[in-house]
């Protein structure tokens, strides 16, 4: 009886692995196809039949592309946005949230269903409005523009997740600590929000990939090239007419890497799972 | 039901003043950069302007010509609900069982895959754009790795019949942001329930039907709608691959209208059109949100 | 936990405070000096180039004159129209061809005919001056001509003659596809006028015209005398017999004489095509020189065929302009001035091979001159003949239809995917005639065509 059952566990570990394995080559190759492409001159990258491996191996492109523009400054000014915006979702997005799943108010509904309907706006028809908005205060070539609207909510997006998440987390754990007299600040900041640790690192990853890899906010925004992020540095590899390919790939690659890091690191808050499944077990 | 006792009217206003507190910043956005911007693009759409504002007023104008004499719309909005029917389903349920797969108990070395599955939607958007043209060019990888298994390649992004599908499946690799999601929910679902229905017998499949997937109905749910809304909207993959073609076969909604508005210079039309699309969108999700009460699973919820 | 966010929030306040002083990007002038922005676009070599003249420039007038560089790398129309709207322009910019006279007729530019010293004129390329109502508001970029290209390693190869880079010794239609088809080769080495040629495994194609679209097919039916605007200037004239004959005869290039390949087989063609011998000749503007140059083949330039009014050419530049809300028209002019010498900062842009001069005395014409920018590895000798001699012919030159059709961009959406779909599908004459007049009807019938802005613009019927 045990036998068959570990052997059924090994069976399905097995077909699971295979599946993982396949899974993980196909979605493999886009990153390794631009590797690749990084470390090629075009002839090679245009050749046909389709050249898989470079060789030789340019691996001057990397320095070549990375000292074409001034990189490190981007890089500073992008990490910089970074870290502004993932605070300021992290907090004002779950604030929002607790409010619409927690809390009794009137118009709740209402008011929610508005900011859900903000993502239903095509972009370009708020920005130009926002962008004179924005001139008008002042504001146009700061991070002002790029920063604040993370500490409003950071989209409907935000909101609307983390508003589903807290739905998931039942209500006898506020209802315990309102009858001990706590606060509602209390409620949400000691007990709820460490609950949502696998949300919020979403919401950071999202957050961080969304501001890393934008380019039409900065785009419009900024003109002074000193406050310029990567990603328009990248967007500057392509020309009207053809571009530099071999460069772009390999900054690209470069920019890539610190993302595939913070990814890596953050996932673990999956894993440590939620508190909850103790409480219910 | 002590809880409920001792509720006083007083707690009641508290309640009211901490909801509009905490979701003050989300609101104040909402008024200052949503609603403003959108009352200004309303009076755009009734006027003919060409670059920026400042056109004369012409009332309902651009909303007739969008539907009676623009062929063009209805060839957009074609494509693009075919897209959305192709691509919705399968990039959702794709990073579904991407994610189950991934959560499966005693699999090792799991960081090291999650990271792999969401590497693709990190790349820079304009490396990306190039890549996959690259790839699926009927000279690239995809042919190239097709024939030598046999199979005669296509022209897949050149062909009308294969372009939506093609730009579909591009989307697979995409969901490393909808499997990051679903791999949160389901860390979610208390392993009390899986014990449960173990103890009384069942099976990998009834797991599955009565604890996971009732359990990840809200978040479903979100990565339908955001997946509907999103998509609906698309039209990157136009700009930076397939401008629209082969003859239109995948001129996007979004992309007509980022057309008319910057490359066609039709400022008013452009902003008549997104309204139309708003009202698209809207539509849909207050179906989805009508119809959700039937099958998404709320434990911690209070009123919908 | 709770201290550290609350120690997060005080330095994202104090971030949020320094960030929000932003900072004034003519830090770079010196006391006293006027500043003006120049905004412009382009990949990676053309804005270090630019901004090398720029800086070149500053040296020079340090104290007196500071050029801000306002490079855009992505977007820029949407660009442009956001500090449009926002009553902020730059001072001196590119603009697409597309948008000029839109730009033009809501008052944007400043006119610069007074600013030009007198004489100026005469020695700039006729469609190189953009007017509007009379005034001259803004001049090509850079000439960049369209013209054929051939892999000269395959003509060596199969012993074939070179097509002709003089306007004189243009082929006729009929001589042209003879001579694509003897260098269009299968794969077991059988041209296409061999008995044994497989048309399924077409190996290199003779003739690639170039993307399916109104600028590359126009050189075509103008030199069959076909126009774009019809005689009385109130439509697009795509149903004439011209048009339609044009348009069949590129389809026979396609799908009966196997020379060309159809749009689906083209996109497959990876960039370097030429090099790879993936098809032997091919449409392109004098900016593809800059790459071709780069790679490893012989380059030959050529005129275009003539199909019974001579072999034509085009010119679909940027166009520079100065604005109007302009506090400095003067130095903005200086600058574009110093900008336009070829021997200022940019002369890796003309000598690379991506523009061409707008000013034809003594850049064109003056061999010491000419050989400043042309005696180099990227300009075969054949170059002079096909491009530059042709770009002086005014009656052999195609106006770009951006230059006097208004609104060209919603008539074009109609017109490449009809133009795809006949390159796309074989058909007899009468089908590609009703291709034809039922774009053309669907031109009419969606109000496209919205007039034109200056009819000195179009050329003369024959």
């Amino acid at each position: 009886m045990i036998m068959s059952r570990t052997i059924g566990r090994r069976v399905k570990l097995v077909i699971c692995y295979t599946l993982v394995a396949i899974l993980s080559f196909t979605f493999f190759i886009p990153f390794f196809w631009m590797v690749r492409s990084a470390l090629m001159d075009h002839a090679q990258l245009f050749r046909y039949p389709v050249q898989i491996f470079p060789n030789p191996i340019v691996w001057e492109n990397i320095p070549y592309a990375l000292r074409s523009q001034p990189f490190a400054i981007f890089f500073r000014n992008t990490i910089f946005l970074v870290v502004m915006n993932v605070i300021g979702v992290v907090i004002t997005a779950s604030m929002a949230g607790y409010s619409f799943s927690r809390l009794q108010w009137r118009g709740k509904k209402i008011v929610f269903y508005c900011l859900l309907s903000t993502m239903m706006i095509p972009g370009f028809i708020t920005l130009i409005p926002t962008f004179l908005i924005w001139s008008a205060l002042g504001f146009h070539n700061t991070y002002v523009p790029l920063i604040l609207p993370a500490w409003m909510g950071g989209g409907a997006f935000s909101i609307f997740l983390s508003r589903q998440f807290f739905m998931t987390i039942p209500k006898e754990l506020d209802e315990a600590a309102l009858i001990d007299g706590a606060s509602h600040w209390k409620i949400f900041w000691v007990i709820l929000m460490p609950l949502l640790k696998p949300v919020l690192a979403v919401l950071a990853i999202f957050t961080f990939m969304g501001t890393w890899n934008d380019l039409l906010t900065p785009l419009i925004y900024l003109r002074d090239r000193n406050l310029f992020t990567l990603s328009l540095a990248l967007a500057s590899f392509r020309g009207p007419f053809g571009g530099r390919w071999d460069f772009l790939m390999a900054a690209s690659a470069i920019v890539t890497l610190p993302m595939i890091l913070v990814f890596f690191i953050f996932q673990r808050y999956f894993i440590e799972g939620v508190t909850l499944t103790g409480i219910k077990g | 039901m002590g809880a409920k006792v001792s509720r006083s009217r007083k707690h009641f206003r508290r309640n009211e003043i901490y909801g509009w507190l905490f979701a003050g910043p989300a609101i104040f956005g909402f008024l200052a950069f949503t609603i403003g911007p959108m009352i200004t693009s309303i009076f755009l759409s009734m006027t003919d302007s060409t670059l920026g504002f400042g056109g004369n007023f012409i009332g309902l104008e651009h909303y007739r010509r969008a539907f009676t004499a623009d062929p063009l719309i209805w060839i957009s909005i074609r494509v693009t609900f075919t897209f959305v029917a192709i691509s919705v389903p399968l990039t959702i349920s794709t990073a579904f069982f991407v994610a189950l797969l991934l959560n499966t108990e005693g699999l090792k070395g799991v960081k090291y895959f999650r990271t792999i599955a969401y590497v693709p939607s990190i790349v820079p958007g304009v490396a990306s754009a190039f890549l996959w043209r690259w790839i699926f060019n009927p000279r690239g990888l995809l042919n190239h790795l097709l024939e030598t298994i046999g199979i005669p390649g296509q022209n897949w992004l050149f062909d009308q019949n294969l372009v939506l599908p093609s730009l579909a499946f591009m989307g697979i690799w995409g969901i490393g942001g909808n499997m990051v999601i679903f791999l949160a929910g389901l860390q979610g679902v208390p392993r009390s329930l899986y014990d449960a229905i173990e103890v009384d017998g069942g099976s990998i499949f009834s797991k599955f039907r009565y604890a996971t997937l009732p359990m990840m109905t809200p978040t479903i749910f979100f990565t339908v709608i955001m997946g509907i809304i999103g998509t609906l909207q698309v039209f990157m993959p136009a700009l930076l691959i397939t401008e629209g073609g082969p003859n239109n076969a995948s001129l996007f909604y979004g992309f007509h209208l980022y057309r008319t508005a910057f490359v066609n210079n039709n400022m008013g039309y452009a902003a008549a059109l997104s309204w139309i699309m708003f009202i698209v969108v809207l539509a849909f999700t207050a179906i989805i949100f009508a119809t959700s009460k039937h099958w998404v699973y709320y434990e911690g919820g209070d009123d919908r | 936990m709770r201290k550290v966010l609350v120690l997060l929030l005080a330095i994202a306040a104090l971030a949020i405070g320094l960030a929000a002083c932003g900072r004034d990007p003519a830090a770079g002038a010196a006391e006293g000096a006027a500043t003006i922005e120049m905004m412009f676009w382009g990949g990676l070599d053309e804005m270090n180039a630019m901004n090398a003249v720029i800086d070149d420039f500053n040296a020079q007038n340090e104290g007196r004159v500071y050029v801000v560089s306002g490079h855009v790398p992505a977007d820029f129309v949407a660009v442009m129209n956001t500090r449009l709207a926002a009553g902020d322009p730059p001072d001196i910019a590119y603009t697409s061809a597309g948008n000029f006279y839109t730009m033009a007729s809501e008052g944007h530019f400043h006119a610069v005919d007074d600013l030009m010293d007198p004489g100026f004129l005469s020695t700039v390329v006729h469609d190189a001056v953009w007017r509007y109502d009379g005034r001259i508001y803004g001049l090509s970029t850079a000439q960049v001509n369209l013209g054929v290209f051939y892999n000269a390693d395959i003509f060596n190869r199969y012993g074939v003659e070179r097509p002709p880079h003089n306007f004189s010794d243009a082929l006729s239609w009929d001589e042209f596809v003879n001579l694509a088809q003897r260098v269009t080769v299968d794969r077991a080495g059988n041209n296409a006028l061999s008995p044994d040629f497989n048309p399924n495994q077409i190996a290199t194609f003779g003739f690639h015209p170039g993307p399916a679209g109104l600028n590359n097919f126009s050189l075509f039916a103008y030199s069959n005398g076909a126009r774009l605007v019809n005689a009385a200037g109130t439509d697009t004239d795509f149903d004439s017999p011209e048009w339609i004959d044009t348009l069949y005869r590129l389809n026979r290039l396609v799908h009966y004489y196997r020379v060309t390949p159809s749009p689906a087989e083209v996109e497959g063609f990876p960039e370097n095509a030429l090099m790879n011998g993936a098809f032997a000749m091919t449409i392109d503007g004098r900016w593809a020189m800059m790459w071709l140059a780069t790679l490893d083949f012989e380059l030959g330039c050529a005129v275009m065929p003539d199909l019974g009014h001579g072999p034509f050419t085009m010119s679909p530049p940027g166009v520079t302009s100065i604005f109007a809300g302009t506090d400095h028209p003067e130095l903005a002019w200086e600058f574009w001035e110093f900008k336009m010498d070829v021997e200022n900062g940019a002369t890796e842009l003309y000598a690379g091979g991506l523009w061409q001069p707008i000013v034809h005395d003594p850049w064109y014409t003056d061999p010491a001159s000419l050989a400043v920018w042309t005696d180099n590895d990227a300009h075969p000798p054949s170059f002079r003949g096909a491009f530059l001699d042709m770009a002086l012919r005014p009656s052999q030159v195609v106006p770009l239809s951006s230059s006097y059709v208004r609104r060209v961009g919603e008539i074009t959406q109609f017109v490449t995917p009809a133009f795809q779909n006949i390159m796309g599908t074989e058909m007899t004459r009468d089908e590609v005639a009703e291709v034809m007049r039922e774009l053309q009807q669907t031109i009419t019938e969606n109000e496209a065509f919205h007039g034109i802005y200056n009819s000195a613009n179009l050329l003369p019927r024959r």
